[in-house]
């Protein structure tokens, strides 16, 4: 009976983590990464499924070794934790596609300070609940990333994911590419998201 | 006098860490309810990327140039730098409702503006005038975007665009009056 719970509110933190609970649309969180990584699609994408990455190991490492960590020192344990994961991912992606290090730049090592990422590490669940929780949000943030990238890119030059959409007459809006339209286009699709919810007003903690 | 004044054009305003990096975007959408605890807020960072900067600046020989090495370097040392501010200030502002703030100054405003300035060929001496005006940069503009925030409350906002959207509006178009800026 117990073991058939924590499967519906594993599976339930899952699907929240995607919609109800997204990292980026309704809890907020994650904004540098959604407004400053997400110039074109494909850089999107990559740091969104990096960040997943080192969620979930970093969520199966913690659930592990939290019992052996005194309450005091585990800020620092969970920046020493990410900060190794982050590392290793950084050096896999280095011998992957290097030019993507190169775009992504500051972001990378930036997931070792993401917001939503520190905040899920400090919820307590079992190994499977974190999993599943990790996983949902980073997929939930990955969407996210891949949504605002996918606007600024078709706004700025046309295109999604290097398919040409308009071409001849088209005149691309440059401030797309640039921070403060970043700012502008996360902005209005944050209210877009909140209208659709019939939400706002609030941080959604 | 002219260098002086020109790498505090630039860090105040051409690269400016909350509105033209979009870094600190935590401390914009949770510390800027006052401009009394935006100012805390950025006073507190300011202190942090200067400390963080002059440690870097006494390490600097010993880095790795590769630079995937560099992560572990400059994440410790931010961090040794937002520890400190944290027991300072929690030694000063005592009252409950700043415990977010000394317990957050690990922010990617703080850790960002270390790893921007290999890019940037910040080094020597240069280091500590660069998180001086960069941490200066980035309390203002938490201070200013205070100031716009309280006013934003009491105008009439569409319910969707209330909180963090109208704010982030707000910032990008303050970012785009700050873009008109060439040094």
């Amino acid at each position: 009976m117990e073991r058939g719970l924590n499967k519906v509110s594993a599976g339930k933190l899952f699907i929240e983590g995607i919609f109800q609970k997204n990292p980026v649309f309704r809890l907020m969180l994650g904004l540098v990464p959604a407004v400053g990584a997400t110039t074109v699609a494909w850089n999107s994408l990559l740091l969104g499924l990096m960040t997943a990455v080192v969620l979930i190991a970093a969520a199966i490492v913690v659930t592990l070794l939290r019992p052996f960590v005194p309450k005091l020192v585990m800020p620092i344990f969970h920046i020493a934790i990410l900060t190794v994961l982050v590392t290793m991912v950084q050096r896999l992606m280095i011998t992957v596609d290097p030019h993507a290090v190169v775009e992504l730049g500051i972001y990378i090592p930036l997931i070792v300070v993401n917001a939503f990422v520190l905040q899920r590490l400090e919820t307590e669940l079992l190994m499977i609940p974190a999993i599943l929780d990790a996983a949902g949000q980073g997929i939930g943030f990955t969407a996210a990333l891949v949504l605002i990238g996918a606007v600024r890119e078709f706004l700025a030059f046309g295109r999604i994911f290097d398919w040409i959409l308009m071409e001849a007459e088209y005149s691309p809006f440059a401030l797309a590419n640039t921070i403060p339209g970043s700012l502008l286009i996360v902005g209005l699709l944050l209210a877009l998201v909140n209208a659709l919810a019939g939400k706002g007003g609030e941080l959604n903690e | 006098m002219n260098d002086t004044l020109a790498a505090l054009a630039h860090g105040l305003i051409e690269h400016n860490l909350l509105l033209m990096q979009g870094l600190g975007l935590y401390a914009l959408t949770r510390w800027t309810t006052s401009v009394k605890a935006s100012a805390r807020a950025g006073a507190a960072v300011l202190g942090a990327l200067f400390t963080a900067s002059i440690l870097f600046w006494a390490v600097e020989g010993l880095i790795f140039e590769g630079y995937a090495m560099n992560i572990p370097f400059l994440v410790a040392l931010a961090f040794i730098s937002a520890l400190f501010w944290e027991k300072l200030l929690s030694r000063i502002w005592c009252p409950s409702e700043d415990r977010t703030l000394v317990s957050s100054l690990m922010n990617t405003a703080l850790v960002g503006g270390m790893f921007l300035m290999e890019p940037w060929g910040i080094d020597g001496p240069a280091l500590a005038g660069y998180g001086f005006t960069v941490g200066l940069g980035f309390a203002l503009a938490l201070v200013v975007m205070a100031g716009i925030r309280e006013r934003l409350e009491l105008a009439p906002v569409p319910r969707p665009l209330r909180g963090v959207p109208i704010l982030l509006i707000a910032a990008g178009l303050t970012a785009m009056a700050l873009m008109g800026f060439r040094f």
